[in-house]
């Protein structure tokens, strides 16, 4: 089902009431949540671990039921590669577990299942030992924050449809004997990937629900923090950084108005007013909260305030976790944008004592920074730190 | 298509650090994990009564609708003391379905199975998942084994007293054990992701705070540019004497807006920010987000909230139209800025896309256009709505987009 097509969810009334919560069409839950991605890969790597584990100790204990060995084997080397490729796309920040990827490490692992049924062809003593049905339902339930429910749905059909034909397929060719009726073998064979699969699907929507709730809740809380910051803005600090000038500018244009004329030391005091306000305004426009951050900032197309503000959320993030890690050789940050005709990148540059302690100290912000930036790479020269990612996107 | 790759990338990063949302969807899987099973067993269960003849089955299946509610109950329970009760109800029932179960399959004919078939495995499995959505993996496992113990356990007990031979049903330990293993991965998998976390929130929102100050303060250095230094340049080299009317009109002017500050900040543009603007909008922010990723810049007006209010198929034509006319922005107009206008007039909203690109003629019938008009008027019209393009060589294109306001 797709998010569109979705029923809508009520939200907790903090959250506003009544609201009609329905993601973006298409979205996953990682691409909502990315650092959920962590915990995503650790649960893949389980579940592949267990699916293979469960393949090859079901394989070895129904070694009697086995007609073909090619197959057998051939199933278990195609459920590997399928869980392989998954895990590697998972694994991999510039390919992801695309749609297309996904559905060819599935494809694996449905041919495994296909294959792993054809091994006992005619030898099947009970369908249930056939591990195929399991491992498919399992390569489900892993994918659910990686891809939408509604195309969990349709993978779901497909193994519920494989795995129903293939115990008919049995009941004809190894059942046949068997007292047990035609809809209980397909019933007992189908349920556990429609088990999983259905989990899987409901796990992905839910997730998906949950998490735009709360984004929701932190966009207006962002809303309800802009405001605070306005209303401060106007009646407190009148002007930000330029506003002290007003102290000095307004009783000298009110004097000015009430007299309605200009002496000449009116005129000297207008010229050092416009020459200090001139300065002010340009000191404003220079300032650069990424510079402020960074011990050198080298940005001569003067990308920087023109990022993306969560893409400059992310630079600064990184930059600061730098600046507070012991490793790090003070003075030692440059932050470096680059334009060019057709594309746009950013460096961090950074020296530690310990170049693999400084690492290790920013890996999470390094993590962050592939998640935010489609292409973003790390590497260390020597004592020095370098990492560098695309920009993509402007404000 | 698609349209969202790394759209809602952004640095509100702490989504799920409590993993409330992970805990209610896990929750969610489990109560359907649990109810395929139920339900498959059920069915067999419904199919072997007019086989044997053995109307008590009715009593073993209610049994399996309680264990269905219990499992569902303590998934759902929002307290561990009630989730350790319902799980001991879910495993009392299954031990009273496994009882009658087990009575009539020893009444059949033989040969008779053993503990570990099918008809109690899957029941198993149901029970085995009540520790998935516990917030900690202590309570988790804690939950599981319980489950185990109290449930797969006093299955084999039930099955003995009743004379079926024992055997160590081997997939619902196996699944025991995988339930653990996954639940460690998630709960590591979340504190890994928690480190760090704070941190980045708290940068992002100092980086908010600063870019919103540097917007508010962008805004007031452009007002006193042109307002208050203009004045005082002026005021500078005016001869001494009587001022003129249109410089002391000037003063008046400068003396209101620094007596309150909000006018100048109330200006167009000091407020926007698509990303908080369109955050309760998805299906726009996500054209929107789409766009920038081509290297678009889009500003977007009006009414955009009323698109929320369209239905879900309006919705998803209005959204690949607004693509389709966003990516021939990108590709032929040669300028990066779009502008996305949205316009309620109830029962209708409409839509105007517009740039100030190289334009071209609406009449003629290059492969561009004439996919440009065809993609977007046939997604348009499918659901009731009309496109009209307005564009000239050199003059830019506006594409007029109409589709009916009202839900259906």
């Amino acid at each position: 089902m797709s998010a569109s097509d979705a029923r809508p969810l009520e939200v907790p009334r903090h959250l506003g009431g009544a609201r009609v919560v329905r993601p973006p069409r298409g979205l996953t839950a990682l691409e909502l949540d990315p650092l959920a991605s962590i915990s995503a890969r650790g649960f893949l790597v389980v579940v592949a671990v267990v699916a293979i584990i469960c393949a090859v100790c079901l394989t070895i204990v129904t070694v009697p039921q086995i007609a073909s060995w090619p197959l057998a084997i051939a199933a278990l080397v195609a459920l590997v590669a399928g869980f392989a490729l998954f895990v590697r796309s998972a694994y991999r920040f510039d390919l992801g577990v695309t749609s297309d990827r996904f559905a060819t490490a599935y494809a694996l692992i449905a041919v495994a299942t296909v294959l792993n049924s054809l091994s006992c062809f005619g030898t099947n003593l009970v369908v249930r030992d056939d591990w195929g049905l399991i491992t498919i339902g399992l390569a489900l339930m892993a994918a659910a924050p990686f891809r939408t429910s509604a195309e969990l749905g349709t993978y779901t059909t497909i193994a519920a449809v494989l795995a129903g034909v293939l115990a008919t397929l049995h009941d004809f060719t190894s059942f046949s004997a068997s007292p047990i009726p035609l809809p209980i073998v397909v019933l007992v064979a189908v349920a556990p990937p429609l088990a999983l699969g259905l989990g899987s699907m409901a796990y992905a929507r839910r997730l998906l629900h949950g998490i735009y709730a709360e984004r929701l809740e932190q966009a207006e809380s962002r809303e309800r923090d802009f405001e605070a910051l306005r209303s401060a803005y106007i009646d407190h600090d009148v002007l930000g950084s330029i506003g002290s000038l007003r102290e000095e500018i307004v009783p000298f244009l009110a004097r000015v108005r009430q007299a309605g004329a200009l002496t000449v030391d009116d005129r000297v005091r207008a010229a050092e007013l416009a020459h200090t306000l001139q300065h002010a305004v340009a000191r404003g426009q220079q300032s650069d909260s990424l510079g402020d951050h960074a011990d050198v900032l080298i940005d001569e197309s003067g990308l920087s305030p023109r990022l993306h503000e969560d893409d400059r959320a992310t630079v600064r993030a990184l930059v600061s976790a730098l600046a507070t890690s012991p490793h790090i050789v003070p003075g030692s940050i440059i932050l470096e944008l680059i334009e060019g005709d057709d594309d746009r990148f950013g460096m961090v540059r950074s020296a530690g004592d310990d170049v693999r302690a400084l690492r290790s100290d920013v890996l999470p912000f390094i993590r962050m920074t592939r998640l935010m930036f489609r292409t973003a790479t790390e590497q260390v020269h020597g004592d020095e730190l370098l990492i560098q990612f695309d920009i993509n996107r402007l404000a | 298509m698609t349209l969202l790759k790394g759209a809602w990338v952004t640095l509100q990063i702490a989504a799920d650090v409590e993993g409330v949302a992970t805990s209610h969807a896990l929750a969610r899987a489990g109560t359907w994990l649990a109810c395929v099973f139920l339900a498959a067993t059920f069915l067999i269960d419904f199919l072997f009564i007019p086989v044997t003849g053995q109307t008590d089955i009715v009593l073993a299946l209610a049994g399996l609708v309680v264990v269905g509610v219990a499992v569902v109950l303590a998934l759902r329970a929002r307290t561990f003391v009630r989730a350790v009760l319902f799980t001991l109800v879910a495993c009392a029932a299954l031990s009273g379905y496994t009882v009658i179960v087990t009575a009539v399959t020893m009444r059949g004919p033989g040969p008779f199975p053993s503990s570990d078939y099918v008809l109690l495995s899957m029941p198993e499995f149901a029970v085995l998942v009540v520790g998935i959505s516990a917030r900690s993996l202590g309570k988790g496992l804690a939950l599981g084994t319980l489950a185990l113990v109290a449930g797969p356990g006093l299955v084999q007990l039930a099955a003995f007293s009743q004379g079926m031979s024992l055997a160590v049903d081997v997939p619902v330990v196996a699944s025991y054990i995988a339930l653990a293993l996954l639940m460690s991965a998630l709960w590591f998998g979340r504190r890994e992701a928690a480190r760090g976390t704070a941190m980045m929130a708290e940068v992002a929102l100092a980086e908010e705070r600063d870019v919103a100050l540097g917007r508010f303060d962008a805004r007031a250095a452009t007002w006193l540019n042109d307002t208050v230094l203009v004045d005082l340049r002026a005021l500078a080299s005016t001869d001494p004497g009587p001022l003129g009317a249109e410089l002391l009109q000037s003063i008046d002017r400068d003396l209101a807006n620094f007596a309150d500050v909000r006018l100048v900040l109330d200006e167009p543009g000091v407020n926007d920010s698509t990303t908080r603007k369109l955050a309760s909008v998805p299906s726009l922010l996500g054209v929107v987000r789409d766009a920038e990723g081509k290297g678009l810049h889009i500003r977007v007006t009006g009414d955009v909230e009323a698109v929320n209010d369209l239905n879900a198929a309006v919705t998803r034509n209005l959204e690949r139209a607004l693509v389709e006319c966003l990516d021939n922005v990108s590709q032929h107009s040669g300028v990066r800025d779009a502008e996305i206008a949205v316009m309620s007039s109830p029962p209708e909203l409409s839509v105007m896309v517009s740039d100030a690109g190289v334009g071209f003629d609406v009449n003629a019938t290059g492969d561009d256009t004439v996919g440009l008009r065809m993609t977007v008027v046939e997604t348009i019209v499918e659901v009731g709505g009309s496109v009209q393009i307005w564009s000239r060589p050199g003059a830019g294109t506006a594409i007029f987009v109409t589709v009916p306001a009202a839900a259906s």
